[in-house]
This record gives C-alpha cells, sequence and structure tokens, in this order.
C-alpha cells in the first residue's frame, strides 16, 4: 500500500539530492495531520495529483508528488485512517486519508528518511505537457474528464478555468 | 464617492460592540451595495453577513471598510479604525482585519469552501483585489509559513488574480532572496498572469527571471522557464537558450525545450 503526498520538489526526497529540511516542510500540514490519499499504483498517483491539480490550480503546470509506503508508516507506529476528502469527487474523496502522530520535526524528519531509503517510492512531476511515451496531465486530465463516471465531476473542477479548458481541448 | 465617506464617517465607528459593529456593517453593505466598488453586492450581504459572533463582526465590519477605502484611495484612518501599523510592509492592513483575512486564508484550499466554484472565487478574488498591494505583501509573507500545497496553489491563484495590484509586490520580493517555496509560487503567480499587465515591469522581470533560471533548486528553475511568458519574445528566447544550454537536470531541460518550443512556434 502507497500514500500519494503532493510536494512542491519531489526529488527533495530521493538519494543524491534528499533535503532534509525540504522534506521535512513537505510533510507538515496542520499541527499533527497529513493529508495523504492512498494508491494502488503509478498510475493511479497519476491520476489522483491531476484531479488534485485540477481542483487546486487556476493554470496546468508542473505538479510533485511523492509516495510513502506504508511499511514506512508502521515503523514508526503510526496508521493513517480514512477520512473523507472535502473535494467534490467521489473518486478523490474516497482515497482520501489522514496521517496522524506527526506531532514532531524528529517524527517527520525520520519520515523523510525512511521515504529516501525505499527505493519503490521515488515520486514523480507531472508536467503540463510531456514528450510521447510519458504521462502528463494533459493527457491524464482529458481522460478523467471522458471517463463514464466520474468525467462530470472532473470537467466542473475546471469550470471556469480556461488554461485548464484550453489544456484539455475544450476552448 | 464623497457621499459614501460621509454616510461611512457618520455611521461612528465605534466596533466595541456586537450591536454596534452590526450597525456599522449594515451601513458599509448599503453603501458598497449603492456605490458597486468592485464587491459583488449579494455575496457582501448574504454571505458575509451570516457571521454571528461578535469577533466576526467585528472584524468583517473592519475588513469591509478597509476594502472601501483602498477602492476609493481614502486611507484607512479616514475611517477612525485606528491602525497601529503591523509592518512596514503592510501599513495599509488594520489590525482588525488580518483575523479576517486569516480566516479567508484557511478555507483556501479546501474542497467546500468559496474557492470551490468558479462564483465562489471570482467573489473572493475580487474581494482580495479591492485590498490592493498591501494585501497582496500580507499573502507573500505568509508563503513561508504554509506547506499544504492545495493551500500554497490556492494563495498563488490569488496573487495572480489580484493583478495588477500585486504585480509590483511580487516582483520587488523576488528580487530579494526568498525561501524556495515562496520562489516557487511566486513565479508561479506571475506565469499564470496576463503578459499585459507585466508589460511596465519588463526590465526587473527579464533580470530576476535570468537570476531564477540559474537557481540552486530545480523545481524553481522550471518555474522560472514558465514564467519567461511574461517577456517579449526575443528576450525570453535569449534567457531560455542561454539556460538550456547549462542546464543538467532531465526534467527542467524538458520545460525548457518546451518554452522554447512555444516561442519559435508562433
Amino acid at each position: 500500500m502507497l500514500y500519494l503526498r503532493a510536494v512542491r520538489n519531489y526529488k527533495k526526497f530521493r538519494p543524491g539530492t534528499f533535503d532534509l529540511s525540504d522534506a521535512v516542510k513537505g510533510l507538515t500540514d496542520s499541527i499533527d495531520r497529513l493529508s495523504v490519499y492512498r494508491v494502488e499504483n503509478c498510475q493511479e498517483a497519476d491520476r489522483i495529483i491531476t484531479l488534485y491539480a485540477m481542483s487546486g490550480k487556476d493554470q496546468p503546470e508542473q505538479v510533485d508528488y511523492i509516495l510513502i509506503p506504508d511499511g514506512a508508516l508502521i515503523a514508526l507506529g503510526i496508521a493513517p485512517a480514512p477520512i473523507p476528502g472535502d473535494i467534490n469527487h467521489a473518486f478523490l474523496t474516497s482515497r482520501h486519508y489522514e496521517i496522524t502522530g506527526l506531532t514532531d520535526q524528529a517524527t517527520r524528519g525520520a519520515l523523510a528518511v525512511a521515504i529516501r531509503d525505499h527505493a519503490e517510492t521515488a515520486g514523480k512531476r507531472l508536467r503540463p505537457r510531456a514528450g510521447p511515451g510519458e504521462n502528463d496531465l494533459q493527457r491524464q486530465a482529458m481522460a478523467e474528464i471522458q471517463d463514464p463516471i466520474h468525467g462530470p465531476r472532473a470537467r466542473a473542477l475546471i469550470e471556469a478555468r480556461p488554461k485548464w479548458l484550453q489544456l484539455v481541448g475544450i476552448q | 464617492m464623497p457621499v459614501m465617506i460621509r454616510e461611512i464617517t457618520e455611521a461612528r465607528l465605534d466596533l466595541s460592540s456586537t450591536a454596534n459593529a452590526v450597525d456599522v456593517g449594515a451601513t458599509v453593505c448599503r453603501t458598497l451595495e449603492s456605490a458597486r466598488l468592485g464587491l459583488d453586492p449579494p455575496y457582501v450581504s448574504a454571505h458575509e453577513r451570516r457571521t454571528s459572533t461578535a469577533a466576526q463582526v467585528k472584524h468583517w465590519s473592519a475588513g469591509v471598510l478597509l476594502a472601501a477605502g483602498v477602492a476609493i484611495g481614502t486611507p484607512t484612518t479616514a475611517f477612525s479604525l485606528e491602525t497601529p501599523m503591523r509592518s512596514r510592509e503592510c501599513t495599509m492592513l488594520s489590525p482588525y482585519l488580518l483575523p479576517e483575512l486569516d480566516r479567508r486564508l484557511a478555507s483556501v484550499g479546501h474542497g467546500t469552501g468559496p474557492y470551490s466554484t468558479a462564483v465562489g472565487r471570482q467573489a473572493e478574488y475580487g474581494l482580495w483585489r479591492s485590498l490592493g498591494p498591501a494585501a497582496a505583501e500580507w499573502l507573500i509573507q505568509r508563503l513561508d509559513t504554509t506547506h499544504d500545497m492545495a493551500t500554497v496553489w490556492g494563495m498563488s491563484n490569488i496573487l495572480s488574480a489580484m493583478a495588477p495590484a500585486s504585480v509590483a509586490p511580487i516582483v520587488s520580493a523576488l528580487e530579494q532572496e526568498l525561501s524556495v517555496e515562496r520562489a516557487d509560487a511566486l513565479l508561479s503567480a506571475l506565469s499564470a498572469m496576463d503578459p499585459e499587465q507585466l508589460l511596465p515591469q519588463q526590465r526587473r522581470l527579464e533580470r530576476l527571471l535570468s537570476r531564477y533560471l540559474d537557481h540552486d533548486d530545480d523545481a524553481v528553475r522550471s518555474k522560472a522557464a514558465v514564467a519567461t511568458r511574461s517577456l517579449n519574445d526575443e528576450v525570453a528566447l535569449v534567457l531560455l537558450r542561454h539556460a538550456l544550454a547549462k542546464e543538467q537536470d532531465d526534467d527542467v531541460r524538458d520545460t525548457l525545450g518546451y518554452a522554447i518550443q512555444e516561442r519559435t512556434r508562433k
């Protein structure tokens, strides 16, 4: 099981470019809660970060995410709890979890190091447009609005956001 | 406009109790509705007057008064809000207003608040715009203590929507040594603006984007590459090609390459 967390720069969690201070900031929300999304695989991760960006950004631009393995959380005695998200999209809200217990910098630091040391959780940056064979926000957002079940909600997320509409070819 | 000032000042702005604050709020609402100062009247009257506690009413009244003051170019002190300055950068913001701005900021990045709908976003952006450059400076300062990405994105959206009022504060901030979080969010805000609004700042933007294209942080360099859309083609291509020639990071190289392609495709 993996948990997706949107961050400013996923490379700050990777070996070689790891930066503890930046990584700890990326694992900071409110005092002791961290908002994350449960994902089964990398394809779902791209899907969730795209929907998240569609709901929060007025213009499509690069978005970074990291994947937190549940093993790293278990080792720290932390168990994410499913808490329905507040974004009006059934798939997104059903995958929303909150991690409690990250009460101090030391615990966040330990989690950052654990994420760095799990090779399968490298994280990723999704750009608005990318080359052939590489997923990007444009492809993923178009797939979301064409989804037979959730498409209308995905489209509603970018209502009155002309740059998103332009990216997916609606305007 | 003088009529509005007289109406407001004659309301004797005693915000010391809920009852007085409600009276002030009602007067300001009526005045703003008649003056149509860019604040959506149904939004002001229906949404904001639902506030219930004395503190909320007081803060809101002060906030709306400040918005009115900024909109008509009259200093806040003309409304007797007794405004000791919080900081040199926020000289126009009343201390009464700051909790209200905090409250508004708390709803940024949430899927159920006013920012979750197109109508709500436009109303909120309208209010932030009416608060002028001081509110942009306040938002820029707050970026350093905000790490949740949805909130940072929301703040960047607001700063972009506040243009042209936010342009000078953003450019001035970017000219200083900034945290990567602030630099990242401010470059995003710049790149989302209409380039026309940035024309008066072209020389300053050229200098600062050249510096950020050489930043230590790869995400910031990528954002700077995208923000070159605020420059004219000739200048942007010189900066982008120079950056591409020395860039080692694959992600940034792709972003630079795409930005160059966009410019040369025209």
